[in-house]
This record gives structure tokens, sequence and C-alpha cells, in this order.
């Protein structure tokens, strides 16, 4: 056995032990000690204000990455790992959906989502969501809205031409806005509540405008008036079926009369006496039919009663986050009183071109008004109190949302925050671009091309050939 | 130890079926760079490299296949054992020479970024961080097929074996799935692709690069003792 350790032997087995000793130390320190961002975008590097926000969280983050098969996806694996590592707070795991919160609703995630769950709550960030695509003409969407974009864009073309082609998009991945709003949601204490009564619509808000609410500091509550206004900051009726009782009427207005806000989203068939003598408090009224956009523009190919209204100014943001303008679908029109109840002040904000007109049905035929602009969105406010109408059930529909690239779940947000501003700061979509490209001339490619492909390889051939015959000659 | 380092580099380059290797790497990335740079203009060497880790799985056992068989042919081992350095330090040598050679068949990716770099917005860091990652993952296949020569002492079957086993070590990942859960994890973290895919996928792990230094090393290490037990087993049949 002596003969065997030789020197040599010895030497190579201490080389063997120290970097096994490395190996296992390396296992030890933390994640952001051992792992380097080598993406040269910027993918790993943490925005010192994101490393921040992580180094306050004061309560307990936990960070689930579900995955379907077991194997997580590299990038999202890396950067939650990432994430993780910057507080002692947070905790990081990739499961399968069994060892997911019960709180997470395992059959609507995608494989790579992301599940956050901490003080009480649960958020889910979706994996298409990490990602969004940017056009310079366009602007930027998700990656559903893109494919959407897309497939309408084949079913009015054909596949002869492609969308891509004519809206190249360059994609960007936005991890760190996503979380960082995720983390603002869960660890926001005091979040203003929406209230959508249960007695009054079926209707509830989608789960991705609910989660964007949220993102933005506001809880979407869903009971019945009677119990829940009184702690509700905002009153949403979003496409009332069912009037409001006497009751309730009374509740409401005394609601309003202390400086609520009231959002009402309610197409042209609104026939909801109680409602309606709401909208009567603020010098607003239906006006019978409906809206179809005659200026061709800014209707839908084929369905003018889809169109995207023109936004003017108002106290609070009516210019979109997204490149994109909300769109609305079975509008009616909103009458504004020419003299207004004391004290308040009705101006619209959502309006249609000139050419617009509207539809009613008159002893079975339908008939068209003249053409001429028609209110879909009105504003109005009384001392504390705001009134605002959306002449439109639908406005929160997540497909007509999805279809307007957000833009009108945008509006929402902006209405809200004019209702009643929040605490949260969501961050914005910024993102890291996934495909920086270089611009190669097609002379440079030529040139490399010759150089690197044909005789580069060739002199080796020929040097080795030549060698082997020299060889052989000796 | 440096004069047979030498002769062994000599020995593993100056060769046709090295000549042929050299080619067949030197034009098979200039293909990628052209596809995946000058005509995809992409700015990451990812891709370039993804598909070059395919391609080296074949390449790197031609590098080591005839590293002992040849002596081994020609008689020369048995020479080899009565010189004053310890057959351990030459089994060393000839390592070292075949990563010199392997070294060279990397060496266009040591060009590349530097080309690269005129065409646009390009970072030298990243890209040279990814083939340093590049070749110490090459460098773990080279001493797996290293060791397979050294105990078959065959060019051909070598060669072959030494392809199958580098497949094997980067597909691990993908073969676990089809065994029990239990067994997936631990052979996960041994695939030699996992820690290539944290370079391409953009991010340095220590633990990674340290993994594939110690798989390398191991390997080396294991063909010092089957010399050794070879030329204990020669001493012992004298």
């Amino acid at each position: 056995m002596r003969k065997l350790f030789s020197p040599a032997v010895c030497r190579t087995a201490c080389v063997c032990l120290v970097l096994l000793l490395l190996l296992g130390v390396s296992a030890l320190l933390p994640w952001n000690l051992t792992h380097g961002d080598i993406s040269g975008l910027g993918l790993y590097t943490l925005s010192s204000s994101f490393k921040k926000q992580l180094r306050a969280v004061d309560t307990d983050v936990a960070l689930y990455l579900y995955t379907e098969d077991g194997t997580p996806d590299g990038q999202i694996d890396a950067f939650l790992s990432l994430t993780a590592s910057q507080s002692s707070r947070l905790t990081y795991r990739a499961v399968k959906a069994a060892g997911l919160p019960e709180t997470a609703d395992a059959d609507s995630l995608t494989d790579d989502s992301v599940v956050i769950t901490g003080n009480g709550k649960t958020v889910t960030v979706l994996y298409e969501d990490f990602f969004f695509y940017r056009n310079d003409e366009l602007g930027d969407m998700s990656l559903e809205t893109y494919y959407s974009y897309a497939e309408t864009f084949a079913a009015a073309y054909g596949t002869a031409y492609s969308f891509s082609d004519y809206y190249p998009v360059t994609p960007y991945f936005n991890g760190e806005a996503k979380l960082a709003n995720a983390l603002c949601y869960i660890t926001l204490q005091n979040a203003l509540k929406i209230l959508s009564p249960t007695d009054v619509s079926p209707l509830s808000l989608s789960e991705d405008l609910s989660l964007t609410l949220a993102l933005y500091g506001y809880e979407t509550v869903r009971d019945s008036l009677a119990n829940a206004l009184a702690s509700c900051d905002i009153l949403l009726l979003n496409g009332p079926t069912k009037d409001l009782g006497e009751t309730e009427t009374a509740l409401v207005r005394s609601f309003l009369a202390e400086g609520g806000k009231l959002l009402l989203l309610g197409s042209y068939d609104i026939a909801l006496p109680h409602i309606l003598s709401l909208a009567a408090d603020y010098g607003l009224s239906p006006v019978e039919g409906l809206v179809c956009e005659g200026n061709a523009s800014y209707y839908v190919s084929g369905a003018p009663y889809t169109f995207a209204p023109q936004l003017l100014t108002a106290p609070f943001r009516t210019s979109s986050h997204t490149y994109s303008m909300p769109l609305i679908m079975g509008a009616g029109s909103i009458a504004i009183a020419e003299t207004l109840p004391d004290g308040v002040n009705a101006e619209p904000f959502l309006v249609t071109t000139e050419s617009a007109y509207r539809l009613t049905v008159v002893d079975g035929s339908t008939v068209s008004s003249d053409v001429a602009m028609q209110t879909v969105g009105a504003y109005a406010e009384k001392g504390e109190s705001r009134f605002v109408w959306i002449a439109n059930s639908t406005f929160f529909d997540a497909t007509l949302n999805s279809s307007a690239s957000g833009a009108n779940a945008d509006c929402g947000i902006a209405l809200f925050e004019w209702f009643a501003p929040s605490d949260a700061a969501p961050s914005a979509l910024s993102g890291t671009c996934l495909s920086a490209s270089l611009t190669v001339s097609d002379a440079a490619k030529v040139f490399w091309s010759i150089l690197l492909m044909v005789l580069l390889p060739l002199t080796l051939l020929t040097v080795g050939i030549a060698d082997a015959v020299r060889r052989r000659q000796k | 130890m440096l004069a047979l380092c030498k002769r062994e580099f000599r020995l593993a380059v100056c060769n046709l079926k090295f000549a042929i290797v050299a080619c067949l790497a030197y034009l098979t990335s200039a293909v990628f760079l052209n596809v995946f740079h000058f005509t995809g203009a992409s700015a990451s060497l990812g891709y370039l490299v993804l598909w070059l880790s395919y391609l080296y799985l074949l390449f790197v056992p031609f590098l080591t296949c005839d590293a002992f068989s040849a002596d081994c042919h020609s008689g020369i081992d048995g020479l080899l054992y009565s010189l004053p350095i310890s057959p351990a330090d030459s089994v060393l040598a000839k390592f070292f020479a075949r990563l010199g050679a392997l070294f060279i068949l990397c060496a266009p990716l040591l060009v590349y970024p530097l080309i690269l770099k005129s065409f646009g917005s390009f970072s030298l860091g990243a890209a040279y961080a990814l083939v340093l990652i590049f070749f110490v993952g090459n460098a773990a296949l080279l001493a797996i097929s290293f060791l397979i020569s050294a105990l078959v002492r065959h060019a051909v079957l070598a060669t072959v074996i030494g392809i199958v086993a580098n497949v094997v070590f980067m597909a691990i990942e993908i073969l676990a799935a089809y065994l029990p859960a239990a067994l997936q994890n631990p052979l996960k973290a041994l695939s030699l692709f996992g820690c290539l895919d944290d370079g391409i996928g953009g991010f340095f792990s220590l633990g990674s690069f340290l993994y594939l230094l110690v798989l390398t090393a191991l390997a080396v290490f294991a063909s010092v003792l089957v010399s050794e037990f070879r030329r204990v087993g020669k001493e012992a049949a004298v």
C-alpha cells in the first residue's frame, strides 16, 4: 500500500479533498454570496429600492414556486432565490401542487407561477406575468394580449402575413416589479376597502383586476350592502341587476352624504329606480338606447357598439399607463342635467365622437337616433362625496380589459385613486430587456463568415494533413 | 514532468485526428456564431455555448481516447515506469496535455466576444465568465473520458464508452425523470448540464463551478489510482 501512495497520488488526493471542502463550505454560505449575475443584462441584479423594500419586510413571507413536474424554471428559480436571500423574513421553496399553501388555488396556476403568503394574505403571480412584450407602436403588452392580437391579425389577414413581422416585439422580464407589488400588498397593513355588494350584483370583479387593485392597496369586499357599507371606503355597483331597497338606498345616501364614494357601472338597459335616483342626486340620468360609434377609426370592425371612447380631462388621471385606450361594449348614454343640484359639479370624461348614435327598439323595429356625441362616462362631486357612472356594465370584464391591454383596469384604478388614495405605490412596468441585439452589417457578416467558417477550419485541416504526410514520409 | 507534459501535448495535438476534430469544432462554432449572432443578432453567448456543449460531448472523447492506448501498444508505458518521475506524475502530465488540447478547441470562444463587441452593446465580462464555465464543464467531461481511457486502454472502445458516459453525465437530469422520486433530486444534482445551464441562464453559481472542479479532480485522481494499481501489479508480476 505504501507503494501505491506516492507523493503524486497524495497531492492529487489533497487537491480533491480541498475542493470537496470548498464545495461543502459554499453550500453553507448564503445564496447571494455564492451566486453572481453574468447575464450581461442585469437579470439577477436587484435594484437598490427593491433590496431596501425586501430588507424592510417585518413579517414572515413565504415564496412558493409551483412546478408541475418538480423541475423549476431556472430563471425564476434563481431570481426567487436571490430575492429570498435578501431578508431572513423571506423563505423560498420550489414545490409541486401538494406543497402549496392551502390558500393557493393550484388549479388556476400555470407551471412556474409564484404563490406568496404572509400576514394572512395570499397573492399569486402567474409565470406569464413575469414577462411582457414591448412594441414601439403598440406599447407594452402582456403575453396574453400579444397572442390575442396575433390571433385577431391572423383571422383578418390569414397566414400569409405574420403579426410579428408588422409589429416586432422585444421581450422583457418584469420579475422585480411584480414581486415588489406582491410584497407591497402582503405587507400593507391598512388596505382601502371596495364593497361590491352581493345583494345588488352577481358580478364580482375578475381575479386579475382584484389582484391588480390589491397591489394598489385596495381590497375588494363581497358582502351584503347593509352589513359592510359602514366599514368600506368605496361602493362599487358593478352591473347591478337588482335594485336597492328603500333602506339600502337611504344607507347609501347617508354614506355619500358623509363623503362616501360610489362607482356605478350600468349599461343602456339599466332600469333600477332607486339606483338611478342616487345618480339623479348628482344630476345624472340615463338616456334610452344602445350607443354605437359612427367613426370607423374608433370601433371594432363590424361591431360599432364596441368602441374606444375619448378620454376628457378630469380631476383624475385619464391618460393611461398603457398605450391603449379603454374599450366599451354595449354602453348606454348618460345625460347631465343642465341645472345641477346645489353644490354638485358633474362633467363627462368618457365620450364618443360626434358621429355616434343610439339604437332603440320601437314597436319591434330598431330605430337610430340623430348623430351626436354621447357621454358614456361622467363624474360628479358634491363636497367630499364622489359619484362616477360608466354606462357599461362589462367595463371591468377580463376579456374586454385584456383586449384593451389593461386600459380599462387602468382607468378604474385612476378612479379609485381619485376616490381614496392608498398608501401602496406599485412598481410600474420597468423590466429588463431579454434580447439585447447586435447590428451586424452584411459586409461584416460575409467577411467574418468566410474567415471563421472557411479559411480557419481549412487551414487547420491542411496543417494536419501536411503534418501527417510529413510523418509518413519520415 | 514539464518535459513529459510537452511531449504529451505534441502527441495529442500534432496529428491528423486532432486536426479533423479541431476543424469540425471551429467550423461548427463558426456556424453557430453566424446563426445566433450574425443572423439572429443575439447579444448573449448563451445559445452558442448551449449548442456547442452538445457537440463537445462528441469531440472531447477523441482528445483522450489514445492517452494510454498508444503507450500501451507501443510498449512505452513500461519505459515510463523506469523514468525518474512517478507514473502518477506521467498521468497528470497526460491529463494537462489533453487539457491544453481542449483549450485549443475552445480558443474560438475567446475571440468571438471581441468580434461581437464591435457590433453593439455586448458584455465581455458576462461572455468570458460563460466561456470559463463552458471550459471547466468540458474539462470535467475530458477527465471522465480520460478515466475511461485509463481503464479501457483501447482507443476505439474508449471513444465509444467516453461518448456514452459524457451523454449520460450531461443528460442525467432527463434520465432521472424516469427513476423513483427519491432518486431524482440526488441524480439531478450530479448533472453536468445543470451546472452549465446555470451559466447559460445568466448566473454564476460557485457551487456548480466547484462541483465541476471536484468532478474533474476526482476523475483525474481515479485515473492516477488506476495507473498506480497497474504499476504495482506489474511490479508484483516482475
